[in-house]
């Protein structure tokens, strides 16, 4: 063959492997791009270790453990790095409100890497449960069960009045107050975890990234 | 007399005539007194304060608001209203109020004074309450800490401060009526339905509204380009093209319970405070059922 269409035909094959590498996530570029990718592995990470807590997956101690795992490495990432003030080029999603409250932005962040090692101390044998501390504004209050002042006692009933324990086999449905997990199972243990987890990317979400507005 | 007073006269009655006629009123007078009756149960009471989301209207942002206190603010294309302090303070709060107050509230969107609320608060939706769950509702929000704290008002433009207009508004979109289960479907499916058209007033957000803001019941559910605060609201349909077409059970438990997409990702926007503040608290049972209803709500269109 001539070389020149050899060669052509290299150069368009480079050009369409390196294309959606450069330019990937919509075009972003630079710091942008490279936090979209951050957050696409944490994503990525996360729908894996659902099947595990809605029982369309028999629980596997290596796969959430690998899985949180890798949230836990990307919640190494130093947030200044990927959030340089100001870097609101198109098509970041970022808020600006993000330094007006960096302090807040980046402990949701550590949270989110702390509840990933709680996961992964769980689903390697040791059940450990990590409250959710200052992640939900409003009173502070984590949920039905524990705003009730009915007298002594009743402040933490959990389990008999709302969604503080899961069902068995079934989806963590609320908050938790325990601490230490002592009572649960590592797999239990393991569900509250990403509950929380959750929590902390939907409080992030909702806090620091854009709506999606009519265009 | 000049023939111009008779005119004046004339359409003074005639605009005095419309009034009346379209001026809105209840379809069910009796409802607020009859719950007045009704003994309620504050640990159901407390469910459905954050799975009907009072919490997350009527709590305010900051990090240690007061509970239920109000002063939370949401913008929306008619205005920015700003949510009452609903704790039982008798000055600032419901605390005056008795059970046939609240329901009366809550299924006609009236106040103890007879004025009128703002359909920002979802009384449309509420109405399909029933007086058990209201009086149980109302039993709970008696019994939480009384908080002296005056909201900020509404800062709506000119247009939409008289309050009084509202009665017109009803007419032509506030269907009162209470909720009618679904004879030919499961009491899972008509729980589900229960909780999209009432208390969790999904319908709110997710139906699209016309130009005064009324939803359009027609297209139940198909989503608002527009909507909750200026958002691209989804719709919850499951046929064929519709958003929900290729969820499994499974992604709709995520969603509600966890805030996940299919795709892994985290939802944020209004849909965020939703699932923080109230889905996530729905019972599994009680999450099985809008499960139930959503993917098969083709069927149900009012």
């Amino acid at each position: 063959m001539q070389p020149f269409v050899v060669g052509l035909s290299i150069l368009a094959g480079a050009v369409m492997v390196a294309a959606p590498i450069a330019y990937g996530h919509q075009g972003a570029t630079g710091v942008v791009k490279e936090r979209m990718m951050l957050m696409d592995s944490i994503g990525k990470a996360t729908k894996s270790l659902a099947p595990y807590f809605t029982a369309e997956k028999p629980f596997d101690a290596g796969a959430v453990a690998t899985a949180a795992k890798t949230i836990a490495n990307e919640g190494e990432a130093d947030l200044h790095q990927f959030f340089p003030k100001g870097s609101l080029d198109k098509p970041s999603e970022a808020l600006p409100v993000i330094w007006d409250r960096w302090d807040r932005f980046q402990m949701l962040f550590e949270e989110m890497k702390a509840q990933a090692e709680a996961i992964v101390a769980s689903a390697e044998g040791t059940p450990t449960v990590r409250p959710l501390h200052n992640v939900m504004h409003g009173g502070g209050a984590p949920g039905p069960g524990t705003t009730m002042p009915m007298g002594p006692g009743m402040m933490n009933r959990g389990p008999s009045v709302g969604p503080g324990m899961m069902s068995p086999g079934g989806q963590a449905g609320g908050p938790g107050i325990l601490s230490g997990g002592a009572n649960l199972s590592a797999e239990q243990a393991a569900q509250m975890g990403f509950s929380h987890l959750t929590q902390i990317c939907t409080t992030c979400h909702t806090e620091f990234r854009k709506k999606k507005a009519k265009k | 007399m000049p023939r111009f007073v008779y005119w004046i006269a004339g359409l003074g009655l005639l605009a005095v005539g419309v009034a009346l006629v379209l001026s809105w009123s209840p379809s069910q007078p009796t409802r607020p007194d009859q719950a007045e009756a009704l003994k309620g149960d504050p640990v159901n009471g407390e469910y459905l304060a954050w799975v009907a989301g009072c919490v997350a209207c009527h709590t305010a942002k900051s990090q240690n608001a007061p509970f239920l206190a109000g002063d939370r603010e949401l913008k929306t294309p008619f205005g920015a209203f700003v949510s009452p302090n609903i704790t039982p303070d008798p000055e600032t709060g419901i605390g005056s109020w008795s059970t046939a107050d609240f329901v009366r509230a809550m299924t006609q969107g009236v106040s103890p004074e007879g004025k009128h609320y703002y359909p920002a608060f979802p009384y449309t939706s509420y109405a399909k309450m029933s007086d058990q769950d209201l009086a149980d509702l109302k039993s709970f929000l008696d019994r939480i800490p009384a908080v002296k704290a005056m909201p900020r008002d509404h800062d709506l433009p000119l247009p939409f401060r008289a309050r009084a207009a509202l009665t017109f508004w009803k007419t032509l979109y506030f269907d009162d009526a209470p909720f009618k289960a679904h004879l030919g479907k499961s009491k899972a499916w008509n729980r589900g339905y229960y909780y999209v058209t009432g208390p969790g007033h999904c319908t709110e957000c997710h139906t699209p509204r016309g130009l005064l803001g009324g939803l359009d019941a027609s297209r139940h559910l198909e989503g608002n380009p527009k909507g909750g605060r200026n958002e691209k609201v989804p719709g919850l349909t499951a046929g064929k093209g519709g958003n929900l077409e290729k969820w499994s059970r499974s992604d709709l438990a995520l969603a509600l319970g966890n805030g996940l997409t299919p795709d892994g990702d985290s939802m944020g926007g209004s849909m965020g405070d939703v699932v923080t503040f109230a889905t996530r608290f729905l019972r599994p049972d009680d999450r099985k059922s809008v499960i139930d209803y959503l993917l098969d709500a083709g069927s149900d269109k009012p």
